[in-house]
């Protein structure tokens, strides 16, 4: 069954270059480009603002940021109940920078000092939660291929927050492999996902960085040099329950998106768009461009994907049928500034919990948050239901 | 020797010492300031002679840019510096003959005159010379060595494409009325194709174009030459690989000097999102280059160095570049990179002239 998205709110030159990643906390959605800015965009108030008005930028890094993750989390401090929201940045200099706030109020966003191997050649941050609140993680890919693993702590006060990492584990590097895309499952006993330019995906455990599974592309194509395959890895992300895996690959220069099953290694399927061409195809293609964003929804029945081919499709993972499209253009946006270099490419997608957004609808209905290089955002929600 | 005496029959060390102490400088530095160079090189060059038929020790002294004296041979480096020592007579021989007679050369020319004699490396070589040049306070071009021609130029009503002169001062003037922008390719290959192409099927449009390559990173030369055009109000644009490479020779072009000229310069292509095939992934020392090149870009304003900015961004995130290639086997290719910058010529060159 086919369903229904509304736009809610866009807004043009959201950036002053490609917008690469969103995440969305209860407060906040967070956009973070090519620029170096991360901005915070007010989830809180109704459909009728301008959101360049609601808006609190940082810069964070010149060379520019091209992922990023969060944490939040509502902490008992000294008897004290205070909430705090992690951001992780991966930026193009290599350093991994954290910041942190307290509460809602992203005014006073705080770097903290990372290890030395964070400062370098690192790439992506991905923060574990755990379920059970026993032992946080922080896991970061590192642009040789390695992996390190820290204890994250949160202590202090609700005037004085500590935030600690402590270097539990680090796996050294695939050999000439870069680790395009990395995710963490958010369950007990979790697990880390990388994926590696020679088209593998491999799946470890959190604590320990054991390998338990290598899901290898099936691309026939390789290009001579076996570091590099042409089936690029570029998304992973797991599930909210952890138990399946979603890859978005390149296949030439169409997108495909592969399921697998994280405990027993299997692939379960993949989505594919319905294609008229009655030319014998072996594998179809989700997108017809290359993916750049994966998002789940918080019971795990829809995935959103997005990319080159500038729409975005929804997914019901019951029956891997595509449920929605929307397609990005720069007409989206009332006024129009778009230069040579822009382009709609959607960069990034996440999905809104239901209660997030202020607007109307939005306490019944989820969202959706797209990203574009053609600098805008974009918040769709589910139609229906107020 | 030793003051307290010694015996007869010193060890042989000894007497290699002796003879250490007994050489005499021939002095390649500091020579009369109203020598000519060609005077001088001759001065040195009767010197040696001189001491060699009188077999008497010596050896050559010379300064270095740092103000440290160089001697050849020197004592206790004899294998390396004995070497060094011939090839400067060598280089010396050769640049005497060249200053009379009027011949121009490179560094690269005089190199293949004996390559066993630089120890098959062409940087051993350019060191000699340019310490010889310091040391008589010569540039290298007054030893009549001027870079090698590498860029090549080419416009409508050229008979065929030609090397960029040395001297091209006079031959801008002579094109310089008839040329309203210049074209900088970065590949000799799309550059000959190019050439072709404008040769046979060119417009009346394409006359006030003037195609250059410098066949990938440009020589001083070529750097030059393009300077000299952007200063004289020419508009340059360039069509170059997607990758850190295309950019960071865009770039060497344009921050040749400093000035407005600068302003002139624009990257037209290719944009790794133009393109539909040929992507390839990039390998560890193009996200170094990439990630280093980013740093030193990091607080750029003006709006040509951010869209530089933006396409290495974007091949680092994609983990891609895009290569104007041109595989003459496959024709349908070459077809479309020439296509692909004629239609870009058109649009936003041609256009904007007549606007």
């Amino acid at each position: 069954m086919s369903k229904q998205y509304i736009s809610t709110n866009c807004v043009s030159g959201a950036h002053n270059s490609d917008i690469f990643d969103v995440a969305v906390v209860n407060k906040y959605t967070i956009t973070v480009g090519s620029d170096g800015y991360a901005r915070f965009w007010d989830n809180k108030l109704d459909e009728i603002h301008n959101p360049k008005d609601h808006c609190v930028s940082h810069q964070i890094d010149p060379t520019g940021i091209h992922h990023i993750n969060t944490y939040e989390n509502t902490l008992n401090l000294n008897g004290d109940h205070v909430k705090v929201v992690l951001v992780g940045f991966g930026c193009f200099s290599g350093y991994t920078k954290i910041s942190f706030f307290v509460g809602d109020d992203v005014s006073g966003l705080k770097e903290i000092k990372v290890p030395k191997e964070l400062q370098k050649s690192s790439w992506t941050p991905i923060f574990y939660k755990d379920p059970e609140s026993k032992q946080d993680y922080l896991v970061v890919t590192q642009m040789d291929g390695g992996i390190v693993l820290y204890k994250l702590d949160i202590t202090g006060s609700k005037d004085e927050i500590f935030i600690e990492l402590t270097k539990q584990t680090e796996l050294k590097t695939i050999e000439g492999s870069f680790p395009i895309s990395v995710d963490v499952s958010q369950v007990v006993d979790g697990n880390i996902a990388v994926g590696y330019t020679n088209g593998d995906v491999v799946l470890y455990t959190l604590e320990t960085l054991k390998v338990i599974n290598s899901f290898h592309s099936t691309d026939l194509q390789t290009s001579g040099n076996s570091k590099t395959s042409n089936a690029v890895p570029r998304v992973v992300t797991f599930s909210p329950g952890g138990s399946v895996l979603a890859v978005a690959r390149d296949n030439q220069n169409s997108g495909s998106i592969t399921l697998y099953d994280v405990k027993y290694g299997e692939n379960v399927g993949t989505l594919t768009k319905p294609s008229h061409s009655t030319s014998a195809t072996v594998g179809g293609f989700a997108h017809d461009g290359w993916i750049m964003g994966l998002s789940f929804d918080d019971e795990g029945e829809l995935l959103g994907s997005c990319g080159f081919d500038k729409c975005v499709r929804i997914w019901n993972l019951d029956d891997k049928e595509r449920v929605a499209t929307l397609n990005l253009s720069a007409s989206d946006f009332e006024d129009t500034d778009q230069t040579e270099m822009d382009s709609s490419i959607a960069s990034g997608i996440s999905f809104i919990s239901k209660g997030t957004r202020g607007v109307s609808g939005g306490d019944n209905n989820h969202g959706i948050c797209v990203v574009s290089f053609d600098r805008g955002v974009r918040w769709y929600r589910q139609a229906g239901g107020i | 020797m030793g003051v307290n005496g010694i015996e007869a029959g010193a060890s042989l060390q000894d007497d290699v010492s002796k003879q250490a102490q007994e050489f005499v400088d021939v002095k390649c530095f500091d020579l009369p300031l109203e020598l000519s160079v060609l005077q001088k090189l001759k001065y040195i060059n009767e010197q040696v002679l001189k001491l060699f038929l009188a077999c008497s020790p010596f050896q050559l002294t010379l300064r270095a840019k740092t103000g440290s004296i160089r001697c050849f041979p020197s004592v206790g480096h004899e294998d390396r510096s004995l070497m060094k020592f011939t090839a400067i007579i060598t280089l010396i021989k050769h640049l005497i003959q060249n200053l009379e007679s009027g011949i121009y050369t490179t560094k690269r020319h005089l190199y293949y005159q004996d390559v066993e004699l630089f120890q098959k490396d062409q940087s051993e070589c350019n060191q000699l010379l340019d310490l010889l040049a310091h040391s008589l306070k010569a540039s290298i071009t007054q030893l009549n060595i001027y870079p090698n021609q590498k860029g090549m130029m080419f416009a409508l009503g050229f008979d065929d494409a030609i090397l960029i002169p040395i001297k091209y001062q006079s031959v801008i003037e002579k094109i310089h009325p008839h040329i309203r922008s210049v074209v900088i390719v970065e590949k000799d290959a799309i550059f000959r194709s190019l050439v072709s192409c404008i040769k046979t099927q060119g417009q009346e449009k394409h006359k006030g174009i003037l195609f250059v390559t410098g066949k990938g990173f440009p020589d001083l030369l070529t750097k030059s030459f393009i300077w000299h055009l952007a200063c004289s109000g020419l508009p340059i644009y360039g069509f170059m690989d997607s990758d850190i490479y295309g950019i960071l020779i865009f770039k060497s072009y344009r921050e040749f000097n400093k000035g407005v000229a600068t302003e002139r310069f624009t990257f037209l292509g290719c944009f790794i999102l133009e393109y539909q095939h040929g992507f390839m992934a990039i390998n560890s020392r193009d996200v170094s280059l990439g990630v280093s090149t980013l740093k030193k870009f990091a607080s750029v304003e003006d709006q040509e160095a951010l869209k530089w900015k933006r396409e290495i961004q974007r091949g680092l995130y994609l983990h891609k570049k895009a290569e104007m290639n041109v595989i003459s086997e496959k024709i349908q290719s070459d077809y479309s990179t020439l296509h692909y910058i004629l239609a870009k010529i058109d649009s936003e060159i041609l256009q904007l002239q007549w606007q």
